[in-house]
């Protein structure tokens, strides 16, 4: 039988892409031999809103860029701003910050883990890991007031203390959440069909994952320990971490890499807790920023970029966001070819996309 | 200057012309490619590419007038394709040598979403795929 070419649209409406992406597939008989993705469909022109938005107003903004790690995109916007005004934060925001962080990275794994289980059919793993996943987003309510945009990030610190109450309440959680989630870890590590859907599949080598600039578990998945917590910013340069590291390159290891994430995040929730000083939780800020800078923070998906330009006024000149999937869509082209249209799916969601994110 | 995320400023002036040049220096050196930044003025514009090796992150800065025509990196770092094709759409910048231009279609338009298989004859893929047959290669050659 002669191989013959077909176009695919993937998308932009699939079952497995929780938000609007096409993909125009080239195929001959099963097999990809051409990608492209075709994006736009979310396109919000965030970025230009610095513009009619002064700098205070832009947290609110940045955060909006992305629902689920929403947190992060505040602070990679507040860490730039702070730069440039050589703002001191206080300690105990620094650990606050790292509180809410690790709690978005928690939440953003599962769901994602829940999103993977459902493309390749394993509906029960998907329920259980969002059914884990609706405590963190409640603690987020208890402990800011809303469960996915908590905007507790402002320009010098955050907005809003932790009790001790609540503190320990994070640790209980800490401690259910890891319980829940070794539970069900047989059920991800060693299946059977996890292993047949992931293992061997999207290899990228360790010299290309950096060479295509891939981000965050994507990257660690290929071998390179590279983790943008590692340079210390917010409260992480007062607390001990190990980047997860795995060397097969295969949506397996990026499973693997997400999954053990989640316990790095619950330790590090729980070093927060246990050193985070008394103190002022924000300083005052006065005057506009000027210069420019480029800050890197480790969202759930990978590394984001954030690089302002500021000229002394309230508004800033421009703002210009690198995300993770932003990142991790090109090496994602590279994995297309030669695989099989029903890989397409877990090749998808193995780069955690994000496409709110990717587009701003 | 742009300063990074440790305070400091590694950055290198350079002309649209040398780019392709510096970026290559950069690969060899074992640099990635982060982003490339445009800001934009009524002179034209100021384009800033980051590259990162280890944590270390190094500007190269260069000024465009608008209508000028810059050569793409993605042909030596083939994620650039992404920020490049987007730099197109948002500011109306030309890139000559992208592996895959969009044309400013990027971000598509509502016409484009109808016409989404037919478009791809005017879009050249093929350079995708010489790309990782490029780096298949490299790494069967070890």
């Amino acid at each position: 039988m002669g191989e013959r070419r077909t176009v695919i649209p993937f998308g932009p409406q699939h079952p497995v892409l929780p938000e609007p992406i096409q993909l125009k597939l080239v195929i001959e008989d099963e097999k990809v031999v051409e990608a492209l993705p075709q994006i736009g469909y979310v396109h919000r022109g965030l970025e230009r809103l610095v513009k009619v938005r002064d700098f205070h107003q832009m947290v609110f903004v940045a955060e909006r860029i992305c629902g689920i790690c929403s947190f992060q995109h505040a602070m990679t916007y507040c860490l730039g701003i702070e730069r440039l005004m050589n703002i001191e934060v206080p300690e105990r925001a620094d650990y606050l910050r790292v509180i809410w962080s690790e709690l978005h990275r928690v939440h953003s794994h599962l769901l994602w883990l829940g999103l993977l289980a459902d493309a390749f059919g394993f509906e029960s793993l998907f329920m259980e890991t969002w059914k884990i996943r609706e405590a963190v987003v409640d603690m987020m309510e208890a402990t800011a007031g809303s469960r996915v945009i908590i905007s507790t990030c402002q320009v010098g610190g955050v907005r809003r203390d932790i009790s001790p109450e609540m503190l320990q309440a994070i640790l209980k959680l800490a401690d259910r959440i890891e319980r829940e989630v070794k539970a069900i870890e047989n059920s991800i590590v060693n299946d059977y069909t996890v292993k047949e859907r992931t293992v061997g599949i999207g290899v990228i080598n360790k010299e290309q994952a950096w060479k295509l600039g891939m981000a965050g578990p994507m990257l660690r998945g290929s071998g390179v320990k590279w983790d943008a917590r590692m340079l210390g910013y917010a409260g992480y340069k007062y607390l001990n971490f190990e980047p997860v590291v795995e060397t097969a390159g295969d949506c397996y290891a990026r499973t693997l890499v997400r999954f053990r994430e989640i316990f790095v995040a619950l330790d590090l929730l729980r070093q927060a807790v246990a050193k985070i000083p008394q103190g002022e939780i924000n300083v005052p800020v006065k005057g506009n920023p000027t210069g420019e800078v480029m800050v890197q923070v480790e969202q759930p998906r990978g590394e984001v970029t954030y690089t302002l330009k500021a000229n002394g006024t309230k508004n800033l000149e421009r703002m210009h966001v690198r995300t993770p999937t932003f990142a991790n869509i090109p090496a994602f082209l590279t994995m297309l070819p030669g695989c099989e249209l029903a890989d397409v799916p877990v090749l998808a969601l193995t780069i955690d996309p994000c496409i709110s994110c990717t587009e701003r | 200057m742009l300063l990074n995320q440790k305070g400091e400023t590694v950055e290198k002036q350079i002309t649209p012309d040398s780019l392709v040049a510096e970026a290559q220096k950069l690969m060899d050196n074992g640099y990635r490619f982060i982003i490339a930044d445009v800001f934009e003025s009524e002179e034209g514009f100021e384009l800033l590419y980051e590259f990162g090796k280890d944590f270390d992150v190094i500007t190269l800065r260069m000024k465009a007038a608008k209508g000028a025509e810059i050569p793409s990196i993605s042909p030596i770092f083939f994620n650039a394709l992404l920020i490049e094709n987007e730099n197109q759409d948002l500011f109306g910048l030309k890139y000559k040598n992208l592996v895959v231009d969009f044309g400013g279609r990027l971000y598509v338009a509502l016409e484009g979403v109808e016409a989404a298989p037919q478009s791809m004859a005017g879009i050249d893929v093929s350079l995708v795929k010489k790309w990782k047959n490029k780096a298949d290669t490299a790494k069967r050659e070890g």
